[in-house]
Parts: structure tokens; C-alpha cells; sequence
């Protein structure tokens, strides 16, 4: 009876037990470096989103194990949660014009109402001028990621 | 039988605290809890909602210039380097002010603003990516959100920013124009606090050093601000420049980055800002 329950528990809670113990990197790319310093050399550069198992902490830096390999990462560059897709306001704007100023019955307005809403407020303001319409002229302006990483790798090759 | 029992103990004991070690981990990954305040979709969402209400009265003050092929390659250098910033759910937005006030502004949810002064005032891109990272880091840092304590006026159930914006009563509205109100002043007259400042500085050159840039493309455009007596253009919205100096000096000497190979991006600065 005590040995069933002795290898339950040892199953069901040592896995639990190192929850928490792993980052997800943010940035594009996170380099692994041989040192705590960003001038340290690189020894691996794991992309957005793979796993790292931390191993130590120390100030800004993680010291962990990526695919065998153990190095610093920076703490800028990860996160305990995987990294989010892009959060946007202006495309359920259009939608809303689209499909009319339809009010949720929920406690939150969506942020497309709430937006408006707000800059409502925002243009009600009489100390201070405010124009929408150069900011929209700058959201129209549209750069994927993968056209900055290759405006980049093609710049500095120059 | 005992020998069943001291095994089940130590078991659990060992769960025990390691489930504590994992939870002290888990806090200090994630830095100070109140950040966690701020993650959520709706929190996130917010934050752009509250940053375009105050990057539509900066550009009440200082319109944008038009120029489509120029904010593009700003757009370029910009998002080339945020990508390094550790903010994926941000998309980064960007624009030319049409003043000779050597500047550069942003708001939260990623709205940067570099000014046409500041633009010819670099001298390559290594130098405009610097200016371009420190605004990109009091976005990513959250400096103005924190700063004017963005919460909700009451004991809402959501979380803080979101509730703020989700509110429809007349208090809401108040307290959203008071925010933007005082992010307003922070920007124009009051400026970062000092320490956000130095922050900012660190994390743009480490976001140069990251995306292959020279490491001393920031450190370079406030050394000739300072050596040219022009300090009093940022003076009053980026206080402390010799003490960032100072600061930024012995960031690249603790990182090992003086003495990097220099890639200044000089050649299609020239181009593309249409100089000789």
C-alpha cells in the first residue's frame, strides 16, 4: 500500500516540481553567449519562441541549457510565457465600420469601441491640439519583419 | 514498513521545496510582479489605444512630414532593431516630425518620433538606430505606463489599464484625459525620470550591439550633441546627458563592446537620406 503510494507520488509530483524552470525566447533571435557581457563570443543563437532551461541567475543574465550547450542569455531577450503574435487595435476598427457601431453586451467594450471612444475624449480636449489623421498616415505604412531582417543583413554586409 | 515511510516523507519534502524554489523562480523571471499587471491582451490593447491618443497631440504640436520613401528606411532601421526588444505583440510605428528640434518622442503601444532636426543631425545609421532604440526601449520597458501609475479609479475586477479604457463613465473619461494629460507633460516638460533614462540608453546599445549595428551609435550622437553645446534642445525632455555619458561609457566597458567592429551603416544613410 505505502510503496504504491510512495511511486504515485514520486510520478505524479517530481515532473511538477521543475515547472517554472524554463524561459521562451522573445527576440527574433536570443545569441547564447560564453559570459555574462554582450561582448562575449557566441555559442549558439536559438530563434524566437525555442525553450530554454534555466540553470542560474545572475543581475540581467540567465545561465541555461539549450540543445546541450550551456550559456548566458540576457533577461531582455525571454520570457516565462511563449512569445504573443502582434496585438493590433486597427484591424477590428475597419471591421467595425464595416459591420456598424454594434456595442457588446459584456463588461468590456471591444478595443476597437473603446478606442474610439476614447479618442472622442482625447479630440474633446481643449488644451491641447491633436491629429488623427498624420497618425493613420504612419500606421498605412506597412514593414514585415522578414523585410527588416534582410533590410538589415543586407545593410551591414555594405 | 518505516523504511516505506521515511521514502513517502522525503518525497514529499523534496516536493515541497522545490515547488518553493520553482515559485521564487517564477517571480523573479518575471521581474516585479506589478509588470504582470500589464500582459494581458486587453492590457496590451490599451496601451496602444492610450499611446495613439497621445501620439495624435504630439502630432498636434508637430505635424509629420509626408515623405513616404524616408519613413520607410526609418521604418526599416527601427523594426530591424525592435526585433531584438523583446516585445513580439508590438507593432512598432514610425514617423518624421517636421521640426529642426534635435528630438525623438514615443508613446506607449509603439508609436516613435524622430524629428527632422535629430534625422540631420546623425551622422550615420548606426547613430539614428540609437536614437530611434531609446525610444524603442521606453516602449518596451513601459517607463511612461509606470511612471503615471495607469490603473484603474476604482477596485474593477479587470485588470488595471483594461479597465480603464473599457469604463464608459463620466469618472473614466476624466481619469483617461487626466493620464494622457500628465504623459503629455512627462514628454514635453517634465521628461523621464533620470534612471529610465539610463535604462533606455543601456538597452538601445544593447540593441545595436544585437542587430549587428555599431555598438556606439547612440553614445557617438549625444557625445557630439554635448561636445557641439546643443544639450539644451533635449535638455529639458531628456535630462542628465553627461551622466548618461558617463553611464554609457561604462556599459560598453563592462559588455566588452569598445573596440567592435564598426558597422555604421554610413554608405546607405547617405543614400538613402539623400546626402553628398
Amino acid at each position: 500500500m505505502f510503496l504504491r503510494i510512495a511511486i504515485i507520488l514520486l510520478l505524479v509530483l517530481t515532473p511538477l516540481s521543475s515547472f517554472g524552470a524554463h524561459l521562451y525566447v522573445q527576440s527574433i533571435k536570443a545569441p547564447l553567449l560564453s559570459e555574462p557581457r554582450l561582448g562575449a563570443p557566441q555559442i549558439a543563437e536559438p530563434q524566437r519562441g525555442e525553450v530554454l532551461e534555466v540553470i542560474e541567475k545572475k543581475d540581467n543574465w540567465y545561465l541555461v541549457k539549450y540543445k546541450e550547450l550551456k550559456g548566458w542569455v540576457s533577461r531582455l531577450l525571454v520570457d516565462i510565457k511563449p512569445p504573443k503574435e502582434k496585438v493590433s487595435v486597427l484591424e477590428e476598427t475597419g471591421q467595425k465600420l464595416e459591420e456598424g457601431a454594434r456595442k457588446r453586451a459584456s463588461a468590456y467594450v471591444t478595443a476597437a469601441s473603446a478606442r474610439g471612444l476614447m479618442e472622442e475624449r482625447s479630440r474633446l480636449s481643449d488644451r491641447y491640439r491633436v491629429n488623427f489623421e498624420d497618425l493613420e498616415w504612419i500606421e498605412a505604412i506597412k514593414i514585415s519583419d522578414l523585410e527588416a531582417s534582410r533590410f538589415l543583413e543586407e545593410g551591414l554586409r555594405k | 514498513m518505516k523504511g516505506l515511510l521515511l521514502l513517502s516523507s522525503i518525497i514529499l519534502l523534496l516536493f515541497f521545496a522545490s515547488l518553493s524554489h520553482a515559485s521564487d523562480f517564477r517571480r523573479r523571471a518575471s521581474q516585479p510582479l506589478e509588470e504582470e499587471l500589464y500582459k494581458t491582451e486587453e492590457d496590451i490593447k490599451a496601451e496602444i489605444i492610450f499611446g495613439r491618443s497621445l501620439s495624435a497631440r504630439i502630432l498636434g504640436r508637430y505635424p509629420i512630414i509626408k515623405d513616404k520613401r524616408l519613413t520607410e528606411y526609418i521604418t526599416l532601421i527601427g523594426k530591424a532593431i525592435a526585433q531584438y526588444a523583446g516585445r513580439p505583440e508590438i507593432e512598432f510605428h514610425f514617423g518624421i516630425l517636421d521640426t529642426d528640434t534635435i528630438n525623438a518622442f514615443s508613446t506607449p503601444g509603439g508609436y516613435i518620433f524622430i524629428t527632422k532636426g535629430a534625422l540631420k543631425f546623425a551622422e550615420d545609421e548606426a547613430e539614428l538606430a540609437g536614437v530611434l532604440g531609446h525610444e524603442i526601449a521606453h516602449v518596451v520597458e513601459r517607463h511612461i505606463v509606470k511612471e503615471i501609475n495607469l490603473r484603474a479609479p476604482d477596485e474593477s475586477p479587470l485588470t488595471g489599464f483594461a479597465s480603464l479604457i473599457a469604463g464608459a463613465t463620466g469618472t473614466a473619461e476624466a481619469v483617461f484625459t487626466a493620464f494622457v494629460d500628465r504623459a503629455y507633460e512627462i514628454l514635453f516638460e517634465r521628461g523621464y525620470k533620470i534612471e529610465d533614462e539610463l535604462s533606455s540608453d543601456r538597452l538601445s546599445t544593447g540593441l545595436l550591439k544585437l542587430s549587428g549595428y555599431d555598438p556606439e551609435g547612440l553614445m557617438r550622437f549625444l557625445k557630439r550633441l554635448n561636445d557641439k553645446g546643443m544639450v539644451k534642445e533635449i535638455k529639458g525632455t531628456h535630462p542628465g546627458i553627461e551622466e548618461r555619458l558617463k553611464s554609457l561609457q561604462r556599459f560598453m566597458e563592462e559588455n566588452h563592446l569598445s573596440g567592435e567592429e564598426k558597422n555604421r551603416g554610413k554608405e546607405r544613410f547617405y543614400e538613402k537620406t539623400g546626402r553628398n
